[in-house]
């Protein structure tokens, strides 16, 4: 009876629990918590890819500051963010011939009041590392703000 | 004595009936090539491919004495109606040069990952296994043939008239009747509004992507429950043509698709528990002519089998 209880329990062992996979999840790639971007409810206006750098980003805002980079808006009265983030790529594992992001890089924020082309009253920061604990602030980085303002928004209908 | 005796009958009985049911045989069309059969790639891929994927996807299947026992015979036949029908190399010419591409892309992936060829098959055709060296060829082939992106402006025409129409337009959230698919899957307009999971340079078929994550799926993330996803999630996948600006950067160029995976384990229980659905152009072009399009669909995303179904790896904001 005993040998039968043990079967049944390896059998049990081998067969009846089902497989449990590691979870899904890009950590690497990942911004902390602290950073508290959900927050900023911020829409998604493109990507751009450094092939030269190695570099993929994506290109978030509020939206004045889509309506601007679109050319629709003439208010330069409201309030608009821009938020670069990049990543260093990696072939992606599970794909030949694809690239993924990996470490997170910088991430760039570029608020206003007037509007982006109004360079001298663009409030620019910039937040280095995997932890993005290295604040840069007040940087006078007007060529960083004439790239990132002229990113155009990709077609999203 | 008697024991032995009835063993014998038992055998006998066996083996007859195992004689009998090899009437029974599956038809297999096979064609037979006198000579040399055309280079589709080049000499090197087209050996390897004869030797690992043309029994079951090319219609020069080499049958082996034991590939025709029945009941063996009808599993195999099975293997091979599936194999062709996802992908014939005797049928090559008559697809279209993109078509070829991204089957070709897809087969080297699968067998990359080793969803390919199937492990009962190479059990009993241990030749057709794939070395390192093989897969490198395959690889060195791959990229030999991959799009190479320059600064190209007949694409930023098409990007221009087509953003022209994007920034004028209605929204397509305001549509009446937004466009559903042979499966019923009706296109979502909020996509661009959920957030991104990751983004995706694809040097195989020149084109850049962003998949979104509806509220389900962002939860799932920050939660850790990835794997399986949780039912409701809906993954958004927004592809682009790359387009090479003159300071070397990749942007997107035209939008060319959305394609929905929406996880429902009991409404989709037949699809892998993904719905799937492709909307093309602006005009969101539901994909599929039959209802079986979702086959094309599951059977690439099949090495993710362990993983939902699922390729990409999210990342939390």
């Amino acid at each position: 009876m005993k040998r039968i209880q043990y079967c049944l329990l390896i059998f049990g062992l081998l067969f009846g629990c089902q497989q449990n996979h590691p979870e899904n999840r890009n950590r690497e790639a990942s911004l902390p918590a602290s950073f508290e971007f959900s927050k900023l409810g911020l829409k998604t206006i493109s990507s751009i890819i450094n092939p030269e750098l190695g570099t993929t980003s994506t290109l978030y805002g509020n939206d004045n500051a889509l309506e601007e980079l679109k050319g629709l808006t003439s208010n330069h009265m409201v309030e608009k963010t821009l938020v670069l983030v990049t990543w260093k790529q990696q072939d992606d594992p599970r794909w030949f011939g694809a690239k993924i992001p990996s470490d997170l890089k910088l991430v760039e924020v570029l608020k206003t009041k007037s509007s982006f082309k109004d360079y001298e009253n663009v409030d620019y920061r910039i937040y280095e590392g995997r932890t993005l604990g290295n604040r840069k602030d007040n940087l006078k980085n007007e060529d960083r703000i004439k790239f990132i303002t002229s990113i155009q928004p990709a077609v999203m209908p | 004595m008697k024991k032995l005796k009835k063993l014998k009958i038992s055998l006998a009985i066996l083996l007859f009936v195992f004689l009998f049911i090899q009437i029974y045989r599956p038809n297999i069309p096979v064609e037979h090539h006198k000579g040399d059969t055309p280079i589709l790639f080049s000499n090197k891929v087209d050996a390897i491919l004869k030797k690992s994927c043309y029994d079951c996807h090319s219609n020069q299947t080499d049958l082996k004495w034991f590939d025709q026992i029945t009941p063996v015979n009808f599993l195999i036949a099975d293997h091979i109606k599936k194999g062709r029908s996802g992908l014939n190399f005797s049928d090559w010419g008559s697809i279209s040069r993109p078509d070829q591409n991204a089957k070709l892309w897809e087969a080297v992936n699968q067998i990359i990952q080793g969803a390919m060829p199937l492990k009962s098959y190479t059990l009993l055709h241990s030749e057709a296994k794939l070395s390192v060296k093989d897969i490198q060829v395959l690889k060195d082939y791959l990229s030999s043939i991959a799009p190479k992106q320059i600064p190209d402006t007949a694409k930023v025409n098409a990007l221009n008239r087509q953003y022209k129409n994007w920034t004028v337009e209605k929204p397509a959230a305001e549509f009446k009747d937004l466009p559903v698919d042979i499966n019923g899957i009706t296109f979502i307009p909020d996509y661009k509004n959920w957030v991104p999971i990751s983004s995706t340079q694809r040097e195989d078929n020149g084109t850049m992507r962003i998949i979104f994550g509806n509220d389900i799926a962002i939860k799932a993330i920050k939660e850790h429950q990835t794997n399986p996803w949780p039912n409701g999630t809906i993954l958004a996948k927004v592809a682009w043509d790359q387009l090479k600006d003159n300071r070397g950067n990749i942007t997107p160029g035209v939008f060319k698709q959305v394609e929905y995976m929406i996880k429902d384990n009991h409404k989709y229980r037949s699809t892998a528990g993904w719905g799937w659905a492709r909307f093309k152009t602006p005009k969101f072009e539901p994909y599929g002519k039959t209802p079986s399009f979702t086959t094309e669909c599951i059977n690439c995303h099949r090495p993710m089998e362990n993983n939902d179904f699922v390729f990409t790896p999210p990342l939390e904001h």
